[in-house]
């Protein structure tokens, strides 16, 4: 059996948070890692600021403005991507 | 002789074929391609049955197709009904039916949708014509893969087969040219109608008051099926300019936003005050460089003081005008936002509070402000504002009673009448004859810019079998509306949990008028003459959500 990624336990996190949170658990939507949840009219701007808190209070990392851009936030898959790559520069820094 | 919106682009296409007439990020339509694209387009439709006055659905999302829908569309003759892309089923059932809407231009991202549309799945399927699926794999009912699926599609490629001239048709400026479905609400949906006229008489307005040009680069940030994106698809073609249609993912990541922006040189800015107001807020704009902004122009609801004044010194080579009017007239008042003096911060407790004028009437328009006998009012005082102007709607579809109400006869002194549109909004004159926008008469709101009719959104949500009454009110923070909030009271013995109940709603009213929250009551807090008392639940709802979110203003 295989252990769970970091990187899929994220993914998994993201995806549960905006069909919770977000999407209000609606069946009807199917999501998965790779689904645009910019594009396709998932999440509003509101619901990226509410995902952005979510990730800072989960991950203890900090999301600048300037990082909240369609390359990070398209998909679960490329926020949690962005997100472990938060925490890597954050553990490198601490480890100086 | 330019009196129909669909001459606008061949008139560009003749004079400068390679200029830019839409963009999306990295991709371009010309006005040349433009013209000749939408004249295969026209011809498709009329050879798949489209008549002069026909309504043509245009179910896309912001995108490079949806210009060459518009035009198509209009050539062809018919009408366009710009459906909002993330419309529900039931929703999008209900307008087809209501406008009689036989033929649909999609986009491969409404697939899904457009499948369900097609089966009988809680009523009847649509059996139209659907154009949208880039690959002619998918074009067939059997490629979208659905059991009992009817109608037919066909796919873009299929233009190709069709002459890039015009087809000759026959029309007038007094045909339809477009309908605007304002409330969220489908329970009885008003559609506002416009005439070739009416929405070429608002672009030439338009691009007089903003003194628009060949040079002008437009960001359009509203989708088409609300009333701002009049401006980059019709004004910005008058004038020959350019318009950015900039893609829904960009307007919720405002780092990409701003980047977009700078890139692609914007002069003109048009959107709600929420768009500014997030940028202003994470859109990084101090690492940005938007000098080339000549005008920013923000209408659909009240833009806060500080916000605005924070944008004005960000950008201040640019003027900001606050834009006004009812999608039932395009616009009709403006107010060029003075660069607020230095003495306004000695001041500045007051200058905040104050709110920006809605200006006056601009040319060949006229305002009146009327008291509840329809006499004027003295200078200064409150009264509903009337309009009437070229830039008005016909009506509203099919609704003969709504227009009864909405427009005003008022005879001049030769005797010949004079028709007015009700707007609804209560207004006062000030010193200088600029104007202020004070309410409404109604239970109307706006949401994000978005028009909601509280009482038609209660009597939808009344509509499901257990329901005994509903209601339904804006949440306000910093005194602006920043959702909706519902409260129900089950029939006796009825059993339902809020959460089905706000589902059942979403499956027909639009996103943006789905409250945020629905309570289950006992029993509602009524005032004295034994009405619910929603003011009593507004004011509970907003001390709950200012506890328990007390950063949410900082996004706007």
């Amino acid at each position: 059996m295989m252990m769970e990624s970091d990187d899929d336990a994220s993914i998994r996190d993201v995806m549960d948070f905006v069909s919770r949170e977000l999407l209000g658990d609606r069946a009807d939507l199917e999501l998965d890692a790779d689904t645009d949840l910019l594009g396709g009219g998932l999440v509003d701007s509101l619901g990226v600021m509410r995902l952005i808190r979510h990730l800072e209070e989960t991950y203890r990392v900090t999301v600048p403005p300037v990082d909240v851009t369609i390359e990070n936030f398209m998909t679960a898959r490329a926020i949690a991507g962005y997100v472990e790559s938060l925490r890597s520069l954050d553990a490198s820094t601490a480890g100086r | 002789m330019i009196y129909l919106l669909s001459q606008l682009i061949d008139r560009v296409a003749d004079r400068a074929p390679d200029q830019d007439a839409f963009r999306g990020p990295g991709s371009t339509l010309t006005y040349a391609q433009l013209a000749e694209q939408s004249n295969q387009l026209a011809r498709l439709l009329i050879d798949e049955g489209v008549r002069r006055g026909d309504r043509v659905g245009i179910f896309m999302p912001r995108c490079l197709e949806s210009a060459l829908a518009v035009y198509g569309t209009l050539k062809a003759g018919a009408a366009y009904v710009p459906i909002d892309p993330h419309m529900p089923l039931g929703g999008l059932r209900g307008l087809i039916e209501i406008c009689g809407i036989r033929h649909v231009i999609a986009h491969d991202s409404q697939a899904r949708i457009i499948a369900k549309l097609r089966t009988g799945e809680g009523g009847g399927g649509f059996d139209g014509l659907v154009l949208g699926p880039r690959s002619a794999a998918a074009a067939t009912p059997g490629g979208e893969n659905v059991a009992g699926a009817r109608g037919r599609s066909r796919p873009w490629s299929d233009l190709d087969a069709y002459s890039r001239s015009a087809p000759a048709v026959q029309m007038m400026e007094d045909d339809l040219a477009y309908i605007m479905f304002s409330s969220g609400s489908t329970g009885r949906p008003k559609g506002i109608v416009h005439s070739h006229r009416s929405g070429l008489s608002y672009a030439r307005l338009s691009v007089e008051t903003y003194d628009v040009g060949p040079e002008d680069r437009i960001g359009n940030h509203s989708p088409l099926h609300f009333d701002m994106s009049t401006f980059g698809y019709f004004s910005g073609p008058l004038a020959g300019a350019t318009t950015l249609l900039i893609p829904e993912a960009y307007t919720k990541v405002t780092a990409s936003l701003s980047q977009l922006m700078e890139q692609e040189r914007l002069t003109i800015w048009y959107s709600v005050p929420l768009a500014l107001i997030q940028l202003l807020m994470r859109g990084v704009l101090e690492s940005r460089d938007l000098g080339s902004l000549r005008w920013v122009l923000f209408g659909g609801e009240p833009f806060a003081r500080q916000h605005l004044h924070a944008l004005m010194k960000l950008w201040p080579q640019a003027r900001f005008s606050n834009v006004y009017g009812p999608a039932e007239v395009n616009q009709c008042t403006y107010f060029h936002v003075p660069h607020p003096p230095a003495e306004m911060d000695a001041a500045e407790d007051d200058a905040r509070r104050a709110p920006v004028p809605i200006g006056q009437t601009w040319a060949n328009t006229e305002g009146l402000v009327l008291d509840e006998h329809d006499q004027p009012v003295a200078n200064g005082e409150i009264g509903e504002l009337v309009i009437r102007s070229p830039t008005m709607m016909k009506g509203y579809w099919a609704r003969a009673d709504l227009d009864a109400k909405a427009f005003y006869q008022r005879a001049d002194e030769s005797g010949f009448d004079h028709v007015f549109y009700r707007t609804g909004d209560l207004v006062r004159t000030v010193d200088g004859g600029d104007m202020l926008f004070l309410g409404r008469k109604d239970r109307q709101v706006k949401v994000r810019g978005y028009r909601i009719e509280l009482d038609d959104l209660e009597r939808t949500l009344a509509a499901q079998p257990v329901v005994e009454e509903a209601a339904v009110f804006p949440v306000r923070r910093g005194g602006e509306v920043v959702g909706l909030e519902a409260a129900v009271t089950l029939k006796a013995g009825a059993q339902a949990d809020a959460e089905s109940l706000r589902d059942g709603l979403a499956e027909v009213v639009s996103w943006y008028a789905v409250p945020s929250r629905l309570d289950l009551v006992e029993q509602f807090p009524r005032t004295t003459s034994g009405k619910i008392d929603r003011r009593r639940l507004q004011t509970l709802a907003e001390e709950r959500t200012e506890d328990r979110e007390p950063t949410m203003r900082q996004g706007g």
